[in-house]
């Protein structure tokens, strides 16, 4: 027999600001201001058979052991908001294996939700979540009216089962409406960002039902598909899952499929919210559909029971006891409880320095958004292993706000990044490599993630240490590969890798690099050039490439190409011009190479490297008077610009902090 | 790339910096001034060394040399020794890999090598990371000069070969001999200049190079290549010695201005080094002679020979005529 509990603390078990918002734009809100009201919803069955005419006066609920006054109680009649989650992965025929299989599996969930659709009311709304490699959102939840054919599956093999319970449950919510979670899954994880006991947490300050549904038997190859995923995938890492895997018996004793610590934590979320984790009984394992038609009954036979918790601390876990003290015979299901949470006292105001030093400084400058002295104070550092270390084991400084710490701790790496120290940049690259999953949303990529790995790149590309660099560009491809700024910066840590010998300056290019490395380069950089927004600077990257390798007519036509796109961006007109000058020089075409220079010069009068070249050329061209001249100023001008040369090996680094700013507030 | 780590807070603020508009005014370039390079014209004046079992001969004339200019002997029509005043440019790597106590040795050596310039030289300080900046102009101010290597903050990247390009082409006052030496370990991370390009302006230039190099093998000073791992310093210890392939280009450009590179190493007197390098280019004769039978335009090759058994003659190996 299956109960139903549901409840709501107006104002306080509110788990992210989109429900907030929903609330307070709710006509229907019925809290006090000063006081919590509870709502629990409560199913009541004698014998299998719904208990239907209870009052207030027939039941006694409990909050931390306390009798509470029932201020009403009502029939259940508010209409739901469905979350089915279905369970894709473990599909080794997915993603490469046929089509049929794909449809099959796409046949089979419609099938599904259409019965479920018959048994749903008008009002009541229906949407559909499937666990993958990442979670995908089916369908987004709709009237069931409004529901067309199913979307495209994508079965990618891998199973993100947490994150996409966790984002099943933080579906916000209107208070006149019930939110029902009903996922079916194999309970083997490989993927999440998140674990169990953060299920579990989510659970506990959700206002949704949660009903798990075992399919034990489906996760029997288990072993044979995780030596699958390490062969083929990479994916090595140790599996979590709910229980050992199941042991069928024609005879004896049940079948063995004890929880493991995951799964006790699930069941426990599933439980806290009235729900529960639905295992194998004998030969046969619950259904989606059953335990969505014993969850709809108790829905539409329930009661909902208010009151305003009296001699109770409000903060704190409170546990929920209900009965109906006339009939033993009776079971009661509800919540089992519900948090609210303590607010972390604001500590006082303290002066920021002027150059932060310790992680406290740092953290408050930060928090109060004192950005420019946060990397003045982290250029300074001198033990960044340190910093790094602290920062990790002091834990977020804003647990409600997770990627707020993302984003600081990539201010916090650039130090160790640039260190001489081997430990300390390899201490950024792991904390970097950490983050880089828990960027992650449940529901896929979405903007900060995709800001996130732009400012790792263009902070990694600046360290010009390519192999160090390549794991992230990969990374940040599989999550966004669309993305051109990660497709220039593919190309340009592939460029980084030859620069001809050690020296970064054109003089070093004494050999030639090998023909697979070029073929890499040039593949590379075309992808890039093909994308509006990295079209110009792949070319002139390209060019100055080719330029290097000896190929000048071919540099010639790329750096004509990025100058007939008449791009606004200063450095890469300025470099345009620098390097035609370089090509056409290298062509012996020095007087052509001379005006380039010019026109270099004429961008960013002040720039050293387009100064040297046309004293150079100047020189060679008999023109010694002028190139001395040239020389003078070019030693003597204190109030030069910084040139866009000089971070040409560093790729996008140039614009690390327009990616840190846009970080930042994203994370606000 | 160590030097990246403090070439980025420089450069982090040019992302900035160059969102700036920028005026489109170009730098006035086209003054028809005559040039005036001293071997330009048709009498060329030649520094050459001559070293007998390491010491310089004295007391030659202009019947002692051959100097042959494209293959064509030509006459000598005179030798000045010790006649003309002397400037020196010294160009300091003040990059992030040359720092502390080394910084310290080196304001002494260069302290110590101002005090030895004769009473018309002079000395011009050069200090270069990615940046090149003309710190003291040409004087006899040694206090000034101390007080400039003592202020000196290390860091950045390195801009070498530009820092070399500017300062031979700036190297260029007549009737003045001209020393360049850069104290440098080499690495450049920021010019623009390449090595061919830098030899086709130190063959238009007249100064002579040299290069005072930590970690540089010393065999390569001599003869272009290297047999060992392991350098000999002039004064008897030894160090790692880096690939001779990065410091070939050096030497090579060195020789093509007459000039040399010398090693130096963790116990290295600099002082003592920059006092040698003074004293040999000191003990050089200029020769004067006027190009007859060659053609004026175009790379001339300079080959010097004197008539002395078991003399060693260094000069500069060619010129540029217009």
């Amino acid at each position: 027999m299956t109960a139903l509990a549901r409840l709501v603390v107006l104002a306080t078990l509110l788990v992210s600001t989109a429900f907030l918002r929903a609330l307070a734009q709710s006509p229907q809100q019925t809290f006090r201001t000063g006081t919590d009201v509870v709502l629990v919803d409560v199913s009541v069955r004698d014998g299998g058979r719904a208990v239907t005419g209870l009052r207030a006066a027939d039941f006694e609920l409990r909050d931390n052991n306390v009798v509470q006054r029932l201020e009403s109680v009502e029939a259940m009649s508010l209409p739901i908001d469905l979350t089915l989650v279905a369970d894709l992965s473990s599909n080794r025929h997915g993603q490469w294996g046929s089509d049929p299989l794909l449809s099959k599996v796409t046949a089979d969930i419609q099938a599904e939700v259409g019965q479920v659709t018959k048994v749903l009311r008008p009002n009541d709304r229906i949407r559909l979540l499937a666990i993958d490699t990442r979670v995908q959102q089916v369908w987004p939840m709709q009237p069931v009216s409004s529901l067309g054919a199913m979307p495209r599956l994508q079965i990618n093999g891998m199973a993100a089962v947490y994150d996409t319970l966790g984002a099943a449950l933080l579906h916000p919510v209107d208070p006149s409406r019930r939110h029902v979670v009903i996922a079916r899954t194999k309970g083997v994880d490989t993927i999440s960002s998140i674990d169990a006991e953060a299920v579990k947490a989510i659970a506990e300050r959700s206002g949704a039902l949660l009903h798990v549904v075992a399919m034990e038997t489906a996760a029997d190859s288990e072993g044979e598909l995780r030596g699958f995923q390490c062969a083929l995938m990479g994916y090595c890492w140790p599996t979590r899952r709910f229980w050992i895997p199941f042991e069928r018996r024609l005879f004896g004793n049940p079948p063995v499929h004890p929880l493991l610590r995951d799964g006790q934590a699930v069941a426990l979320g599933a439980q806290v919210t009235g729900g529960a984790l639905h295992q194998t009984s004998m030969l046969s394992e619950p259904t989606l559909i059953g335990t969505f038609r014993k969850t709809f009954e108790d829905f539409r036979n329930g009661y909902v029971l208010r009151y305003s918790p009296q001699g109770v601390d409000r903060r704190g876990w409170h546990t929920i006891d209900v009965r109906v003290p006339r009939s033993r015979s009776y079971e009661v299901r509800s919540r089992r409880g519900y948090l609210v949470e303590t607010p972390v006292p604001s500590p006082a105001l303290t002066a920021i320095p002027e150059v932060p030093n310790t992680l406290t400084e740092f953290t408050t400058a930060y928090e109060r958004g004192a950005y420019q002295q946060v990397v003045l104070g982290l250029r300074q550092v001198k033990d960044a292993v340190r910093l790094l270390s602290e920062f990790e084991d002091a834990g977020n400084p804003w647990p409600a706000t997770p990627r707020r710490e993302a984003a600081f701790a990539l201010e916090l790496v650039e130090p160790a990044l640039f260190a001489e120290s081997a430990p300390a940049r390899q201490a950024a690259n792991d904390l970097l490599d950490r983050f880089a999953r828990f960027v992650r949303h449940p529901l896929g990529p979405d903007i900060f993630e995709r800001y996130w790995h732009f400012a790792v790149l263009t902070l990694l590309e600046g360290t010009v240490r390519p192999s160090a660099t390549e794991a992230f560009v990969g990374r940040a491809l599989a999550r966004f590969p669309d993305e051109p700024r990660f497709i220039l910066s593919r190309a340009i840590v592939t460029d980084q890798r030859w620069r001809g010998s050690a020296s970064l300056s054109p003089a070093g290019a004494t050999e030639m690099p090998a023909p697979e490395h070029s073929e890499a380069v040039r593949t590379q950089y075309e992808a890039a050039m093909a994308l509006a927004p990295t079209s110009v600077e792949a070319r002139l990257r390209y060019a100055w490439f080719l330029h290097r390798v000896r190929r000048q007519e071919e540099a010639l036509k790329h750096l004509a190409a990025a100058a007939a796109e008449q791009t606004a961006d200063l450095t890469q007109r300025y470099l345009g011009q620098l390097f035609l000058g370089h090509v056409l020089s290298a062509l012996n075409r020095h007087d052509e190479a001379l005006t380039a220079y010019r026109g270099a010069v004429t961008l960013l009068p002040t720039a050293q490297s387009g100064r040297v070249a046309m004293m150079n050329a100047l020189l060679m061209q008999g023109e010694q008077a002028t190139a001395e001249r040239l020389a003078e100023e070019i030693q003597t001008d204190s109030n030069a610009a910084l040139d866009p040369w000089w971070m040409y090996w560093q790729g996008q680094y140039r614009v690390h902090q327009q990616a840190m700013a846009r970080l930042r507030e994203l994370s606000r | 790339m160590s030097d990246l780590k403090t070439l980025r807070a420089g450069l982090a603020a040019l992302a900035t910096s160059l969102t700036i508009a920028y005026s489109s005014a170009a730098v006035a370039l086209q003054d028809p001034q005559q040039p005036t390079f001293r071997s330009g014209a048709s009498a060329i004046a030649v520094d050459v060394t001559v070293r007998q079992d390491r010491r310089a001969v004295t007391g030659l004339v202009a019947s002692d040399f051959q100097v042959f200019d494209n293959g064509v002997l030509q006459q000598v029509d005179d030798v000045s020794y010790g006649k003309l005043p002397i400037d020196v440019t010294v160009a300091l790597d003040v990059s992030h890999s040359v720092s502390g106590n080394l910084l310290d040795r080196l304001r002494q050596g260069v302290v110590q090598l101002m005090r030895d310039l004769g009473r018309n030289d002079r000395l011009k300080l050069v200090l270069f990371n990615m940046r090149v900046t003309r710190t003291i102009d040409f004087t006899n101010d040694v206090d000034a000069v101390e007080r400039a290597i003592r202020g000196v903050a290390a860091g950045g990247g390195t801009a070498l070969l530009d820092a070399v390009s500017v300062t031979l082409v700036s190297a260029s006052i007549p009737d003045r001999r001209q020393l360049i030496v850069f104290f440098t370990d080499g690495n450049d991370s920021s010019s623009t200049t390449s090595f061919d390009v830098l030899t086709g302006v130190a063959q238009r230039t007249r100064a002579t190079l040299t290069f005072v190099m930590p970690g540089a093998p010393l065999l390569i000073t001599r003869s272009g290549s290297r047999t060992s791992d392991v350098t000999t310093m002039p004064d008897g210890s030894s160090a790692a010695a880096a690939p001779a392939a990065r410091y070939a280009p050096f030497a090579t450009l060195a020789r093509e201005t007459g000039g040399t590179i010398l090693p130096v190493g963790p116990g290295t007197n600099l002082t003592s080094t920059f006092r040698n390098i003074l004293n040999d280019f000191r003990s050089a004769y200029v020769l004067y002679y006027t190009a007859r039978g060659v053609d004026r335009a175009g790379y001339h090759t300079i080959d010097v020979k004197v008539n002395r058994d078991g003399a060693v003659v260094e000069a500069r190996r060619g010129y540029f005529g217009s």
